[in-house]
């Protein structure tokens, strides 16, 4: 693009570039102005110094949490986390929309989704301390699982082994009927003559969500998975902190509740803010391949 | 299993739990303070992403791409919570209700959304309008925002349920009890460790009050108005949502 | 398109320029104390208009704000000085804090605690420059506490860094119940039934927790209250005081030596794991809230705990209704050898750090701050913080101060504790000196409910508060974090049966060497060593 292309594009959309401005600066002052007060993960920070005056330590932080104890253990776990997530989270709203699509009668369709999509507003205090009460030694999911395993009735939360089992579980619970809206709703842009044709043809039902729903939905489900895959270092802290103890630190310390700890309750806030850096580097790695994938395998792009 | 969970076997129903969450004038600031956040959120976000979407589902601009990376990026990568603390900070918006609104104008993941709807509607449409001489301002709000209905409705349900929700960021921004929204409010009853540290265990004989079972009537309180209300929201809003079209 | 490059250099160059706009005429220095104005901290109420922000934690969740508290409204008008509070719910103290300073903009005063609340103690507040030395500030304008520290040497000694720095205007205690509060209680009914005495060894113990379980049906005979911290029902040294050691550090013969990595410690866990397996132990014990706990003993599931006295008086009552029969009783905390005097418990030192008010260093009014805070320390001010205001919740009589029926029988029907946290400071924890003459009425005590019966030498053993030099704090935090986690996660394990305690033990001493638990040693007897020699 040159210059007078330039000129001439900003005289054209003069509205258009005015409608943009208040967006360009939400995201300068709340999202990049923000990644300047990162460099602190390179410094010992000191609030009382401010930013330019602490003191510059380069690349230490960074050093010693990879040569930390925990490490591996952290980045293990989220990782097992988050692709746990990818394949049941990410999955369960997908079959969802596909089978309420094949329901005809629009009163239980409906009735699926208002069931469906109610767990979502229940807030996560509320579904954290109904998840610990159920899953408690008495509570009616751990007799439920004590009577399928014959165990000894311990508190789930208290076993590592249960902790990513309770927590998919638990999200898909929550998000999945929500999740489900957008497939549902690309579901309908598929035109019926596609239906109908096959129909014609002689193709079972199933035949026809292998050939016809399935391509159809295949973009959204791309967009939605890139996006996915960018977030893999990024479980939802949130939930975790409300569920975990040391006794499952093993299976549910993850990078991102560790970042808070040492932030927010060691007021390490310098160590933390370069495990944030390194997350989100990662993260964004992560997206640029999906995409670029993405890009290579169907022309399908987040831009 | 003598005492197991409360909330399957309750040891007698009775009024006084509820009662007693209800006299609590905490629960009525939180639900007022919810309500300003829920409201304020579906009015300032909705404003911004349609604004927001409609500039990036603009064919002809030539920055387009760039904003939409420069806009995504950001998805994937931030800063973490104490620089972005500082920002909000500095602009002076801590213990405001702004501290929960205007960090939080634009959700890139509906800006997406409402992005590739705006770009599924036909170039034709646009094009013949154009030519009779609309503005962008016409455009969007004759043409673009009335076929986007129901995708818009998915965006206010979306923003609401974020808002309501909210509790860890308020817990950060939020310095001042009063202004706790609902969950905040929820989160203390439901923890109760107010006094745990304290010398005396003050505050026993409230809990020898409350007891277990009006934690269970303030997780009552504080959830079934919603519940209530929100089939009657999504009556319009699956039908609309259905008919409505989100392309990849 | 634009290479990669290009397109991630644009939004640096915003974000810097918008940036270089925003800070021009954001940083405000700090004003330095100002020199003496009238000299006199005495004279109350101060009029002025000059607001103090005062930053602090929820004292009750009775009334929706600390402004219709009338305990506080009452304070205020006394002292005449507008104050704007910041109150921050306990469940996001932390949290709260951590941003706060993060932020480097504090509010005048600041009520936390100040010595093992933040990493790296006061020393580190000081030099990082968050809060002020007291020291001037409090011979010129604060009498009371200068007077109250003068007429307590040993307290003095407990209120300073090494350096002889004051740094908050203390929590201070008279001794009794004001310091003793917890211990071992049992339902004493069962005992009598099942013809038992109140047990003093483990062994005891065992047998009458076993009896709870299988002839009273108790689901989980030993039950915890863990909700600040997993091993909370452990951490005074009930239980395992009995081996010799705690979850932390201590003192043995002038050197300090740190619990787990103690033979007894093993053998604590040893015995916690066997009691778990043969479900003695609460099944949920790491995970109770209190509400768990009062449930556990209310239904019968549970016939043992460790509490609060006050909390029995409560149980007592609640239980009263269907097993009028019921009672608790104290038992001493528990030895391995009949005869033994425990040698850890829950005894608190005379200075509770846990809400001591601080003064910021980026205040611009700290002397006003310092005689707001000081009023507590007078005379008056220690009426009005444990008795509250004369005529409404006491009267004197025969020159001592005598709680109200607005206290004793509220006609809002809150509860004596419920009330004395509305119109007084008392049992909340805060600036000020805490009486041990009311405390000691707050909860009934006869032979069965004795507070002599929980004595330890507690604090011929506990580290004394400490301070760690301002140079290795960061070292120090550090590593207790990590450590911490290790510790935590192995204990629970083995006492839950996750993991066998020959298994854990292969590598935990060898762990705890490789996370510096021997610098973090040598750093507190270097400490502990200067308190010595204050």
């Amino acid at each position: 693009m040159n210059r007078r292309s330039i000129a001439r594009d900003f005289k054209r959309n003069k509205w258009l570039y005015a409608l943009a401005l208040p967006v360009v600066i939400y995201y300068v002052l709340f999202q990049y102005l923000p990644m300047y007060g990162a460099v602190i993960a390179f410094q010992n920070y000191t609030p009382m110094r401010g930013i330019w005056g602490s003191e510059w330590i380069g690349l230490e932080h960074f050093h010693s949490f990879f040569n930390s104890y925990y490490f591996w253990r952290l980045l293990g776990n989220t990782v097992l986390l988050s692709l746990y997530s990818l394949l049941f989270e990410f999955t369960a709203p997908i079959i969802l929309a596909l089978l309420i699509h094949e329901v005809r009668s629009r009163y239980i369709k409906s009735f699926v989704q208002t069931v469906s999509f109610m767990p979502y507003f229940i807030s996560l205090i509320v579904v954290s301390s109904l998840i610990k009460d159920l899953t408690h030694s008495g509570g009616i999911v751990n007799l439920v699982y004590t009577w399928l395993t014959g165990g000894d009735g311990q508190d789930m939360l208290q076993q590592p082994g249960l902790f990513r089992g309770i927590y998919v579980l638990s999200e898909i619970w929550q998000r999945m009927g929500w999740e489900s809206i957008i497939y549902a709703a690309a579901l309908t842009t598929i035109p019926r003559e596609q239906y109908e044709a096959a129909r014609i043809d002689g193709a079972s039902r199933f035949r026809q969500m292998i050939s016809i729903t399935l391509p159809g939905l295949l973009p959204t489900i791309m967009v939605m998975g890139i996006l996915r895959m960018g977030r893999l270092l990024e479980v939802g802290y949130e939930k975790i902190l409300l569920l975990y103890n040391p006794v499952i630190y093993e299976t549910a310390d993850v990078v991102s509740t560790f970042v808070y700890r040492k932030g927010l309750l060691d007021n390490d806030w310098s160590f933390s803010s370069a495990i944030g850096l390194f997350n989100s580097a990662i993260n964004l790695l992560l997206l640029l391949s999906a995409n670029a994938l993405s890009r290579k395998i169907n022309q399908n792009s987040l831009w | 299993m003598a005492s197991g969970s409360l909330l399957w076997k309750p040891a007698g129903f009775s009024m006084l739990a509820y009662e007693r969450a209800l006299a609590n004038l905490a629960i009525w600031t939180g639900y007022g303070n919810t309500i300003k956040l829920v409201a304020g959120g579906i009015v300032l976000n909705l404003t911004m992403t349609i604004v927001a979407a409609y500039v990036l589902s603009r064919r002809l601009v030539l920055w387009n791409k760039l904003l939409m990376q420069f806009i995504v990026v950001t998805m994937f990568f931030n800063a973490g919570l104490i620089p972005f603390y500082l920002v909000v900070k500095g602009m002076g918006l801590m213990n405001t209700l702004g501290a929960l609104l205007l960090p939080f104008a634009i959700h890139t993941f509906h800006l997406i959304i409402l992005r590739t709807a705006f770009l599924s509607l036909p170039a034709e449409l646009e094009e013949s309008a154009q030519i009779d001489g609309a503005n962008h301002l016409t455009l969007l709000l004759h043409i673009v925002l009335p076929l986007s209905l129901p995708v818009i409705s998915v965006i206010v349900l979306y923003t609401a349920a974020d808002k309501w929700n909210m509790w860890f960021i308020p817990s950060v921004f939020i310095q001042e009890r009063t202004l706790y929204p609902l969950q905040l409010v929820l989160r203390e009853i439901l923890l109760n460790n107010a006094t745990d540290n304290i010398s005396y265990g003050a505050g026993v004989g409230e809990a020898a009050k409350i007891g277990e079972t009006i934690k269970y009537a303030t997780i009552v309180i504080c959830t079934v108005p919603v519940l209530v209300i929100y089939p009657f929201l999504q009556k319009y809003f699956v039908k609309s949502a259905l008919v409505g079209a989100i392309k990849g | 398109m634009l290479t990669m490059k290009k397109t991630f250099v644009l939004p640096f160059v915003m974000a810097v320029l918008i940036l270089i706009t925003a800070c021009s005429g954001r940083s405000e220095a700090p004003e330095a104390v100002q020199p003496a104005g009238s000299g006199s901290g005495s004279e109350y109420p101060i009029q002025t208009d000059t607001e103090l922000t005062y930053w602090l934690l929820t004292q009750t969740t009775l009334k929706p704000g600390i402004n219709d508290i009338p305990f506080y409204q009452e304070w205020q008008k006394r002292i005449g000085v507008p104050i704007r509070f910041s109150e921050i719910s306990s469940a996001q103290a932390k949290e709260a804090f951590s941003v706060m300073l993060s932020s480097g903009a504090l509010t005048d005063i600041i009520e936390y605690n100040w010595l093992t609340g933040l990493p790296g103690g006061p020393e580190k507040a000081l030099k990082d420059g968050y809060i002020l030395r007291l020291n001037d500030l409090i011979d010129q304008y604060a009498p009371n506490l200068k007077k109250y520290l003068q007429e307590h040497p040993d307290i003095d000694k407990l209120v300073k860094t090494d350096n002889g720095d004051y740094y908050a205007f203390p929590f201070l205690k008279e001794g009794g119940m004001t310091t003793q509060w917890s211990g071992p209680v049992l339902r004493k009914d069962w005992l009598q039934e099942l013809n038992l005495d109140v047990p003093a060894t483990i062994g005891e113990w065992h047998k009458v927790l076993t009896a709870f379980k299988e002839q009273k049906g108790a689901r989980a005979p030993l039950t915890f209250n863990s909700q600040s911290n997993a091993l909370q029902g452990f951490l005074d040294g009930a239980f395992i005081g009995a081996f010799g050691v705690i979850r932390d550090f201590y003192v043995e013969d002038g050197k300090v030596q740190y619990g787990p990595l103690q033979p007894g410690y093993r053998q604590f866990l040893e015995t916690m794991n066997a009691w778990y397996k043969e479900g003695l132990l609460d099944p949920n014990f790491s995970q109770n809230d209190r509400k768990m706990q009062d449930a556990n003993i209310m239904t019968g599931a549970s016939g043992a705990t460790f509490s609060s006295g006050a909390n029995i008086d409560k149980w007592e009552a609640a239980l009263a209704a269907g097993h009028p029969q019921a009672a608790f009783v104290f038992a001493p905390y528990p030895v391995l050898n009949k005869g033994e005097t425990p040698k850890f418990g829950q005894e608190a030192w005379l200075y509770g750090a846990e809400a001591s008010a601080a003064v910021s260093a980026t205040s611009k009014h700290p002397e006003l701050a310092v005689q707001v805070l000081d009023y507590a320390y007078g005379e008056e001010g220690y009426l009005l913080f444990n008795y509250g205001t004369e005529g409404q919740s006491y009267t004197m009589q025969d020159g001592k101060p005598e709680v109200t029926g607005l206290i004793t029988q509220n006609p809002d029907n809150l509860s004596y504790l419920e009330a004395l946290t509305l119109y007084t400071h008392t049992v909340n924890p805060g600036p000020y000196v805490e009486s041990k003459e009311l405390i000691g009425k707050l909860a009934l005590t006869n032979e069965d409910h004795n507070y002599d019966h929980w004595k330890t030498d507690n604090l011929k053993h506990v580290l004394p508060p400490v301070s760690i030099t301002a140079e290795e704090s960061g070292e120090y935090a550090r590593i207790m974090a990590d450590i911490n986690t290790l510790v935590d996660e192995t204990t629970l394990k083995i006492i839950l049966g996750t993991v066998s305690a020959d298994d854990a033990y292969r590598k935990f001493t060898d762990q705890l060497e490789q996370l510096g638990i021997g610098r973090a040693l040598e750093i507190q007897q270097a400490a502990y060593e200067r308190f010595l020699s204050r």
